[in-house]
């Protein structure tokens, strides 16, 4: 090998050695990044707008909080009336609903389990009263304190508003 | 900043609970308006009607049967106890029917003196002379109690004032007569 072919070819080790020193450097700052925790980017949040969010809550806790703060259906009074009135209210009330029954159906009901599904009228009572079907039409027991109310068909329905008292017997 | 899914759900959440909210009272509210409509013009038609009887013949009613054995179911109309009952004239059952009142109880009545204790001669500002008439309305006790009470609350709202007396909280009493002079 001549003279000048060794010099080349120091020259392209010695290029080669220079070009592999350059790139470790120029690797070692990217690989030096990469480990670094500084270097690497913050996770993405899970909340990106809280102010939206707390606003929105708010929003519909107003409108939530409606139904007790503002309600379409008021609780009811106390009653102030004397008891055995009440209950001659209620069956007369019960009473008028039979009859009505009656009217629409032409019989009267064997139970009270029944509603009027076509007309969207149903047995409302507070569940103090005992109704049973009889041959010549229907009674209504009411009770009330060792008293017993009891109103039959045929018999005067206004009693049962303005002086109970006259169905009233000693509870067996 | 772009919006995240949980941005998302804690933001429709609760809009939307709010919104379901909110669209159901107004639905409710609505359906007891309606039905409080129907009471108030069943009770606009009975006072036409009564009125118009006592242009044509001077009386509030037709003249009391006192051969009939319970006198004093004569003093109500609609009678469901006496379906046989001589029908008054200008008057149709259909407007005293429970399923055309929201479940209320509404009947006709003509005051008696001896029909106290319920409804006295002073029971309204205006005292009752003999045959005067005046209605009768009686809610339920049952679950549907709460509906027809508000119903009741929105009739009362539309009648003249001083025409509702409360006996209790069952039982309500309109002085017809108050209702026919607004009317007229």
């Amino acid at each position: 090998m001549s003279r000048r072919d060794e010099s080349s070819k120091d020259d392209l080790f010695r290029l080669i050695d220079e070009s592999s020193i350059e790139d470790d450097a120029a690797i070692e700052p990217e690989a030096a990044k990469l480990a670094s925790p500084a270097s690497k980017e913050p996770p993405e949040p899970l909340i990106n707008h809280p102010v939206a969010i707390v606003l929105a809550w708010a929003v519909g806790l107003i409108f939530a909080i409606q139904p007790l703060v503002n309600p379409i259906l008021p609780e009811h009074d106390l009653e102030t009336r004397p008891r055995l009135k009440v209950l001659g209210t209620e069956m007369y009330h019960e009473a008028h609903r039979i009859e009505t029954y009656h009217r629409i159906t032409g019989r009267f009901p064997d139970y009270l389990n029944e509603a009027f599904d076509e007309f969207e009228i149903s047995w409302d009572t507070s569940g103090d009263l005992e109704y049973q079907k009889q041959p010549n039409g229907y009674s209504i027991t009411g009770r009330l304190e060792g008293l017993e109310l009891v109103y039959r068909h045929g018999d005067d329905p206004e009693v049962l508003l303005h002086d109970p008292a006259i169905y009233a017997r000693p509870d067996q | 900043m772009r919006w995240t899914r949980l941005d998302l759900l804690l933001v429709i959440f609760p809009l939307a609970v709010g919104f379901v909210i909110t669209a159901e009272r107004i639905h409710v509210g609505y359906g007891l308006a309606s039905q409080a409509s129907q009471v108030t013009e069943n009770i606009d038609r009975i006072a036409n009607a009564v009125e118009k009887y006592r242009a044509n013949t001077g009386s509030w009613f037709p003249p009391l049967n006192e051969d009939e054995p319970r006198a004093d179911s004569n003093l109500v109309y609609l009678n469901v106890f006496d379906m046989e009952a001589e029908v008054f004239q200008g008057l149709l059952d259909e407007w005293f029917y429970i399923e055309n009142n929201a479940g209320l109880i509404l009947q006709l009545a003509r005051f008696h003196a001896d029909t106290a204790p319920i409804v006295a001669k002073h029971t309204f500002d205006r005292p009752f002379a003999e045959g005067d008439p005046y209605l009768r309305l009686m809610i339920g006790y049952g679950d549907r109690m709460p509906e027809e009470d508000r119903i009741l609350s929105m009739v009362r709202e539309r009648m003249p004032a001083g025409s509702f007396v409360r006996i209790d909280d069952h039982f309500y009493l309109i002085d017809l007569r108050e209702v026919i002079d607004e009317s007229t």
